[in-house]
């Protein structure tokens, strides 16, 4: 293991893999901080070009991309409540509610030192545990991802800061909204009214830039100019840190948040918004002081990016050992592997010890680069917040139209962004949560996929699901989950995701 | 119905000074390809656009169009101007089979066709532990009872609906949305055997997870060189599924004439025979009318397989 941890450094420290490295960290960020642009676009892009790199290096310049984005992606969640990325919705919540109490650099200050740490802890858990890790991702069929995704709709009941009902009605609304596009067993289309672009579902970038960047431009227009809003940032670099309250309310949501989220990852269609959010329902549940959390809770933010950081790293654990990609940027991954003749699978470690270890290694040291990478920036993006809000309203709608038209390149996309934005500001004005929508949305594909795959191998028994012992348990966790945040929940803890 | 359809080179090329540089095309091309880079379609269409941009002199530009199962790329260029210079890829799956299942913006007679350039291989896994050994044996169990199979969509599970309806067999479609998920759950045996391509099914291959107990094409696995074909075990089935070039219908008839040469010529190349089999492809240079006349023919064949296994629309 050490052996083999410094041969991967020495294949690390050559010029042109060390560069490749930093040169993955800085282009993650970047993709990270613009919303839309995902890495699964980049690293598409950059395919071709990773062609001429010999198999090692392309491979540390993708994943640094990969693992780079959960960092950025943070940053206009909180200073513009536009998720960068799909796994920062959740931060929109309470980032954004820091950067208004004028916390916003202990928020992305806590995302940032959150990440490193959860990055660390998944790289660790990569090289430490992935044999029998990659046995529990065979265990999970039909039966248990449906379960698990059940389990992670019933996080709803914490989310429910304007009351059940309310949060049920969301629920339902996102999962309707997850039924749009083919119907993912005969391929029949639904509710797609001959538009081509809705085939494939609605996309997450004009649903979440919609209903969390394009909403808030509303409540800023109709708002009157405060220029009270304009918050005045420390001028030193102690002053952007979390304080030692902040720290101390953090500590445990990152553990936490680094352990779920790189279970999470592990699991192909988990991914980092379902890691994200359930570290968010968590958090929620644990705390002591529920009713802060859509207010600026840092706990909010803490946990869900360090989720969504052990997250990416989880992912490759099916990658390398098994050859499955968990999600569509490891698909990708594995092309690259593909092309340059690279057989992922258990061999791997024996077969190509110095792409493996190169590979480990240059994710340490990704994350150390990252690390230094963003926070030092810290202090220049929260001045951002010093922008009067009529020039930040211009930005936050240039930021959601192209990044809402680069996904698809498709001017559909747009025009639902802005449905969708006229839909968000209508839901928060009446106070609705718009987190079960999102969460909803995310997972009734695959709850619906799962449970109907998982009916056709039992030939409709739905009875079958007792000689799955990990499905009961997500489904008794669901049942003391909705229980605990509906029937016992003793004060009516207000949360709010409130806009303007 | 991820990446099915790949091509290639087999000899070396004879037709050396090729086509000289002729006053057309006098700008680039665009080929759409219908899924995602990095897969084995894109891959495959990469090497042979590479091949052919020597030929032509003029750049040939890639542009992933995926979405509607592989169907956005085709749909979107049967509604461009037929100059010739743009085209998009299509196989089996685009255009023998999704057009009875979904309601598509063309048909067969919106295309003109340049030449087919990969062929996909499939394999039919076990777990290593099941106790089906030869094709032969699974067909047994088929007709003994319900058995499940995982697949990422059309064509092998076409395949297998034959089989239902020729021999009596009971296999079931479970449907995966890619090739890897299907080879997962047949890992874990959430469902007895699963048929997919060799990218996604050689890891568990290798290491013993899966057992391959046929190829599910007409040529066996240069890996497995000793796992005889399904027709060789004696079942009368053959997934065939060709990857080719579609363009608008209406193109004129000199220009088709020099991409179909050049595309053809370039399917040749064995760089791009390299290329295919490191995604487990194989060499498929059709002409453009045989590419025609073969997706014409699938598509009369699978409209019933796919209405008694009610997945045709209504």
């Amino acid at each position: 293991m050490m052996d083999g941890l410094i041969q991967g450094f020495a294949v690390l420290l050559t010029a042109q893999n060390m560069g490749l490295c930093v040169l993955g960290a800085v282009l993650g960020t970047l993709v990270g901080v613009l919303p839309g642009l995902g890495p699964a676009t980049t690293i598409a892009l950059l395919l071709p070009i990773s062609l001429k790199l010999d198999p090692t290096g392309a491979i540390i310049l993708l994943a640094g991309i990969y693992y780079g984005v959960a960092y950025g992606g943070t940053i206009t969640s909180v200073l513009m409540r536009i998720p960068g990325e799909a796994s920062s919705v959740v931060t929109c919540l309470d980032g954004h509610a820091m950067a208004r109490n004028g916390r916003a650099g202990a928020a992305l200050g806590i995302a940032a030192i959150g990440s490193f740490i959860a990055g660390t802890f998944g790289i660790l858990g990569v090289m430490l545990l992935s044999p029998p890790l990659a046995e529990l991702v065979i265990a999970f069929g039909p039966w248990e991802y449906a379960a698990l995704m059940l389990a992670g709709l019933s996080l709803i009941a914490f989310f429910a800061a304007s009351g059940v009902a309310k949060a049920a009605l969301m629920a339902l609304f996102g999962l309707f909204l997850g039924l749009v596009g083919l119907d993912p067993i005969n391929g029949a289309p639904r509710f797609t009214f001959g538009v081509p672009a809705l085939v494939d579902g609605i996309n997450i970038a004009p649903l979440a830039l919609g209903l969390f960047g394009l909403s808030e431009l509303l409540f800023l227009a109709l708002g009157k100019e405060q220029r009270a809003e304009i918050l005045r940032p420390p001028s030193t670099l102690l002053g952007f840190m979390p304080n030692r309250e902040e720290w101390r309310r953090s500590a445990m949501p990152i553990a936490r948040g680094s352990v779920l989220g790189f279970l999470i990852g592990l699991l192909p269609g988990g991914g980092a918004v379902l890691a994200s959010f359930l570290s968010y329902g968590v958090e929620k549940r644990l705390s002591k002081h529920p009713e802060q959390f859509g207010k600026g809770a840092i706990e909010g933010v803490a946990g869900p990016e360090s989720a969504n950081n052990s997250g990416t790293a989880g992912a490759f654990i099916p990658l390398l050992t098994l050859g499955i990609p968990a999600n569509a940027v490891t698909a990708l991954l594995l092309g690259a592997l593909l092309v340059h003749g690279v057989q992922p699978g258990p061999m791997i470690m024996e077969r190509q010890p110095e792409l493996y270890w190169g590979v480990i290694a240059s994710m340490y040291m990704g994350n150390v680069i990252l690390l230094i990478l963003n926070l030092p920036f810290v202090g220049l993006f929260v001045r951002a917040l010093e922008v009067p809000r009529r020039f930040m309203a211009t930005a936050i709608l240039l930021v959601c139209v192209i990044g809402t038209w680069s996904t698809g390149l498709n001017s559909f996309d747009v025009l639902l962004a802005v449905i969708f934005g006229f839909l968000g500001f209508v839901l928060r004005r009446g106070g609705f949560d718009l987190g079960p929508l999102v969460l909803a949305y995310v997972l009734g594909p695959t709850l619906e996929r799962s449970l109907r795959q998982a009916l056709l191998i039992a030939d409709g028994d739905l009875t079958e699901i007792v000689n799955h012992p990990i499905a009961l348990g997500f489904l008794v966790v669901a049942v003391l989950v909705l229980l605990s945040g509906v029937v016992f929940r003793r004060r009516p803890a207000v949360v709010q995701d409130s806009g303007s | 119905m991820k990446r099915r359809q790949a091509l290639i080179a087999s000899g070396s090329v004879l037709l050396a000074p090729g086509i000289a540089r002729a006053a057309w095309p006098d700008r680039e091309i665009t080929i759409l390809v219908a899924y995602g880079a990095g897969g084995s379609t894109d891959v495959s269409t990469r090497a042979v656009a590479a091949e052919a941009e020597k030929l032509f002199g003029v750049p040939i530009q890639i542009v992933n169009r995926t979405g509607g199962q592989g169907t956005s790329a085709p749909a979107q260029v049967a509604t461009m101007r037929p100059d010739g210079h743009v085209m998009a890829t299509a196989g089996m799956a685009a255009l023998a089979i999704l057009p009875h299942v979904l309601d598509l913006p063309y048909t067969l007679d919106s295309f003109a066709f340049l030449p087919g350039y990969a062929r996909y291989l499939y394999g039919i896994a076990v777990p290593a532990d099941s106790p089906i050994t030869t094709a032969q044996e699974l067909i047994a169990a088929g007709r003994q009872r319900r058995v499940t199979f995982a697949a990422a969509g059309a064509p092998q599970n076409v395949g297998m609906f034959e089989l239902n309806a020729r021999l009596r067999t009971r296999f079931a479609f479970i449907p995966f949305p890619g090739g890897a998920e299907a080879v997962t759950a047949a890992i874990g045996k959430h469902v007895d055997f699963v048929i997919q391509n060799p990218p996604e099914m050689l890891p568990a291959l290798q290491s013993g997870r899966l057992r391959l107990i046929a190829s599910a094409s007409d040529a066996r696995w240069k890996e497995f060189p000793n796992v005889p074909t399904l027709r060789e075990q004696g079942v009368d089935l053959a997934v065939d599924s060709v990857l080719g070039l579609v363009m608008p219908r209406g193109v004129p008839a000199d220009r088709a004439e020099i991409l179909s040469r050049a595309f053809l010529q370039a399917a040749r190349n064995p760089a791009v025979a390299e290329t295919l089999s490191r995604f487990g492809m194989i060499p498929a240079p059709v002409p453009a009318a045989d590419f025609e006349a073969m997706q014409r023919r699938a598509f009369a064949e699978f409209g019933p397989h796919l209405r008694e296994a009610g997945l045709a629309r209504r």
